[in-house]
């Protein structure tokens, strides 16, 4: 299939074909057979991938809403000089709360909440691959947030930044439980970060629609896929330091400790061995969301998929070659410099090639102006500008400069709230009405809209010059006279902007869920596979499993695009198929609802959250985790015919 | 209403080995998190160690030597008894897969208490020193995984014994001996480096 070329076919609103009455049997067996339970407990048991999405998805945005408070704060404190809304101590836990609410709470969860929704759907599949793995990732990412949000009201919030440099946060210099609190969040969100990518995995390699191969997988779904192995690989690293800081200030160990052979700088290289990459796995996914928008909002094809998958591809090796740029100012040897600047410039290449792609697909594409697409837009403004400052910092003679001051501040905003930010917000215009069956209002999203990007641009513009004026990040307050005022002003008004567009997007949401228009199954003639089925999706996703013979699969599928049938209806069981090809394999029976996620996730909690205080805590947690892993692998009730001959 | 062409799936069977079965990659997915940690873990010990002219700075006692070849010994003995209820299970026969789970169990459990000897010989805490700390993190990791795979083979085996068994535990019971194999092979460089060969790779 030549790509940029196939215009989708114009909308044709077939009206839904009466349901013959084998098939409404079939649509009430697989309603009993996928509902969850009722009441509490169905609730607390629910493993469906769309109902653990939801969860994460709305986790997330209110962690980030918290981060935005925090925010705020900091700006009303930094908007005069030494102003007094906030004393050092409260402004360094400040400061310390939202880069890690912002970061591990709210950026990875959501990608992972947005993935973990729409990949089953965009593969055409019933369910993700090990549901209750997606219940366990969900749980023990709950903890670790009220861990760190509960700590901090009960003023031991961790106030070493999110990066917790050692010696600063180990024990000598941070006594008291604070740094103890980050690290024991850092374990709870990486472990459910790494079990929702193992499941990622397994779900895009194991159950996609028959027909969708490796090569005609969606951009969105690719993205993904990258980002789960990114994860697999970089994650540990930050959970491996994390356990030596806390043995550092809890049992007493000397990883850190240069006085007894230790290295402080081990933890510089580990934390970015996973930092850098951490960047590139909060905006993989945005690239996915970008590329699903564009392609129906330009109404073509993405210019260049396989350029655009290996460029993801790219991004994926070449981020975890960076991580010393991030260390220029600890005097590395001279042949380090060249390579990590070589290296960090190197990964401009793939960012471009994508860059260039997009704009292609813009080029020929008859554009439709709707919100998904002027979040889009902005994207690419806002990105290129914040990767040209990037470009900059890579460079190590530059890097010493503004190393530490606002610049470094104003460059990551712009590609985090730049790159990830208003993707999701375009996503989430995009997707909305295929979760709630309402359309968002056009009007308040176009006021949500402008306040924000203007907003950010007043908040984070000024703090390049800020940064270069000499201006440090990570200071609760400064002198009348140093010149820094006016902007520092200007970027508080900013903040407050973005926030009373925040504000109307939150109303909108709320409004519309109940009273926005009616979306119907594809209101923008989208053309992946869950926009095929009914808006919200029931708790089966298809009625019929779809087939697929191309990359756009609802723009190319054939008059008489053959349906998946003999998957049983009475059994929670999905279609597995083959890695490559995506041929029918298999079919495989899923684990239904049940507590005991939660059970494991709770005893991970106490061991991690009470081996804070005692070591005692590893032990009981342990026991605990035995007794609750053994309840739920042990086999429920099996079926007659699928006994093995020999039995006991 | 019009008949739709269909792809009909009735027959497919309901399982399958290898890397066609999701629980495969599941797994998979967790020997290569697993095996990053190790690195990483390796990583840390040779960036402490260059910190250091003498390695390891407390000497060592050649008694734990003998021990952690003992030990190194019972963990790649009992992959044989793994291997016996891997091959069972294809053969989908019940006595070997069961016996050869308690077995691989009970040369765990061996080694568990070798290794806690072990550790109580070596002459110093994870306190003592930076050496002290990422040698007795190394060894706890790999201890933590023994721990958890031995309960494993035992919940598994109990499963077998108990009854009934259906035709996906003969999955289960592959996928469990694939990752026993890689908590042993995944000592070998650590026994190597920690016991017998210090100062590998020094210049
Ligand atoms: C919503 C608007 C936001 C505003 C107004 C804002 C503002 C700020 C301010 C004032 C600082 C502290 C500067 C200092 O004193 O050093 C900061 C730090 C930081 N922000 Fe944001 N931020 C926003 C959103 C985000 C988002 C979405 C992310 C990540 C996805 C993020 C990540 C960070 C990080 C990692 C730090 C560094 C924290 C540290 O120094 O340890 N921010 N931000
Ligand atoms: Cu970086």
């Amino acid at each position: 299939m030549s790509s940029g070329s196939v215009l989708p076919s114009p909308a044709l609103p077939d009206a839904p074909p009466l349901e013959s009455e084998a098939e409404a049997r079939e649509r009430a067996q697989l309603e009993r057979t996928w509902s969850p339970l009722g009441g509490l407990k169905g609730w607390l048991s629910d493993v469906h991938h769309t109902t653990i999405g939801r969860r994460f998805i709305v986790t997330a945005f209110i962690f980030f809403l918290l981060g935005g408070v925090e925010a705020l704060v900091m700006r009303l404190q930094l908007a005069r000089p030494e102003s007094t809304v906030l004393g050092p101590d409260l402004y360094n836990q400040v400061f310390t709360m939202h880069g890690s609410t912002m970061m591990f709470l709210f950026a990875v969860p959501m990608m992972e909440g947005v993935g973990l929704l729409l990949v089953p759907l965009m593969i055409g599949t019933r369910n993700a691959a090990f549901p209750r793995l997606n219940a366990f990732a969900y749980y023990t990412y709950l903890i670790g947030g009220l861990l760190m949000n509960v700590s901090f009201l009960l003023d031991m919030g961790p106030d070493t930044g999110w990066f917790a440099y050692v010696p600063l946060s180990g024990p000598e210099y941070s006594p008291g439980k604070r740094v103890d609190v980050w690290a024991q969040m850092i374990t709870f969100t990486e472990l459910s970060a790494l079990a929702g990518s193992v499941n990622m995995i397994a779900t895009i390699f194991k159950l996609r629609a028959p027909g969708m191969s490796l090569n005609r997988m969606p951009l969105f779904v690719w993205a993904q896929l990258v980002k789960a192995f990114m994860i697999l690989f970089s994650m540990p690293a930050v959970m491996l330091a994390s356990l030596y800081l806390a043995m550092d200030r809890l049992i007493g160990t000397h990883f850190f400790n240069p006085a007894e052979g230790g290295d402080a700088l081990l933890w510089q290289h580990l934390f970015w061995f996973f930092g850098h990459p951490e960047v590139y796995i909060i905006f993989l996914p945005a690239l996915g969301i970008l590329s699903s928008v564009l392609a129906v909002f330009a109404r073509r094809e993405i210019f260049g998929y396989l350029p655009m998958v290996l460029a993801m591809v790219a991004i994926g090796f070449i981020g975890f070659g960076l991580w010393v740029h991030h260390m220029f100012a600890t005097g590395l040897p001279q042949l380090g410099q060249s390579f990590f600047t070589a290296a960090s410039l190197m990964v401009a290449v793939p960012s471009g090639v994508q860059i260039f792609c997009w704009l292609a697909t813009l080029w020929g594409g008859k554009l439709r102006l709707r919100l998904p697409l002027y979040w889009i837009l902005a994207f690419f403004a806002l990105f290129v500008f914040g990767g040209l400052s990037g470009v900059m910092l890579g460079a190590y003679a530059l890097d010493l400069q503004v190393h530490d001051t606002f610049f470094v501040v104003a460059h990551f905003h712009y590609v985090l709230i730049g790159g990830a930010v208003f993707p999701l917000f375009g996503g989430f215009y995009y997707w909305f009405p295929k979760f709630t069956g309402r359309m968002l209002s056009e009007r308040l999203g176009k006021w949500h809209f402008w306040l924000f990007f203007a907003g950010f641009n007043l908040t984070f513009f000024p703090m390049h010059y800020l940064g270069l004026m000499g201006m440090p990040r990570r200071v609760y307050t400064y002198a009348p006279d140093r010149g820094w005022t006016d902007l520092n002003l200007l970027a508080t008004v900013g903040t407050f902007i973005m926030a009373v567009g925040l504000v109307l997007f939150v109303v909108n949401v709320f409004w519309s869920r109940k009273r926005g228009a009616v979306a119907g199954d594809n209101p923008w003639d989208a053309d992946t596979l869950e926009w095929a089925t009914s808006s919200p999706p029931p708790p089966y996703n298809f009625l019929h499993l779809p087939t697929v013979r191309g990359r756009y699969a609802l723009w190319t599928q054939a008059v008489d695009q053959p349906i998946v049938t003999g998957v049983r209806s009475d059994r929670p069981e999905v279609l597995v198929t083959r890695l490559m090809d995506a041929e029918p394999d298999h079919r495989m029976e899923q684990p239904g609802p049940s507590l005991w996620p939660l059970a494991v996730a709770l005893s991970s909690g106490v061991a991690f959250t009470v081996s804070i205080f005692t070591p005692w805590g590893i032990v009981i947690g342990a026991g605990l985790a035995l007794i609750t892993l053994t309840g739920w692998f042990w086999p429920k009730k099996p079926y007659r015919e699928e006994l093995l001959e020999e039995q006991p | 209403m019009n008949r739709r062409r269909t792809l009909d799936v009735s027959h497919l069977p309901t399982f399958a080995f290898g890397q066609r079965d999701p629980l495969w990659w599941g797994v998979m997915g967790l020997i290569v998190i697993e095996s990053t940690v190790f690195v990483l873990g390796l990583a840390s010990y040779f960036y402490i160690r260059g910190n250091h002219f003498e390695w390891p700075p407390s000497g060592s006692d050649p008694i734990i030597r003998v021990l952690a070849t003992v030990n190194m010994g019972l963990l790649l003995l009992s992959c044989l008894p793994m291997h016996w209820a891997n091959t069972s299970a294809l053969k989908r026969k019940l006595r070997g897969m069961r016996w050869g789970l308690v077995l691989a169990s009970l040369l765990g459990l061996a080694f568990l208490a070798i290794r806690i000897i072990n550790m109580q010989a070596v002459g110093f805490r994870w306190d003592s020193h930076a050496y002290g700390s990422i040698f007795f993190t190394l060894v706890g990791l790999h201890t933590v995984h023994i721990i958890a795979s031995t309960l494993e083979n035992l919940v598994i085996a109990a499963v077998l014994f108990i009854g009934p068994v259906e035709e996906k535990h003969l999955v289960d019971v592959r996928v469990n001996g694939m990752y026993w194999f890689f908590v042993v092979a995944s000592w070998v460089p650590f026994y190597v480096l920690l016991f017998m060969a210090p100062n590998l790779f020094r210049a």
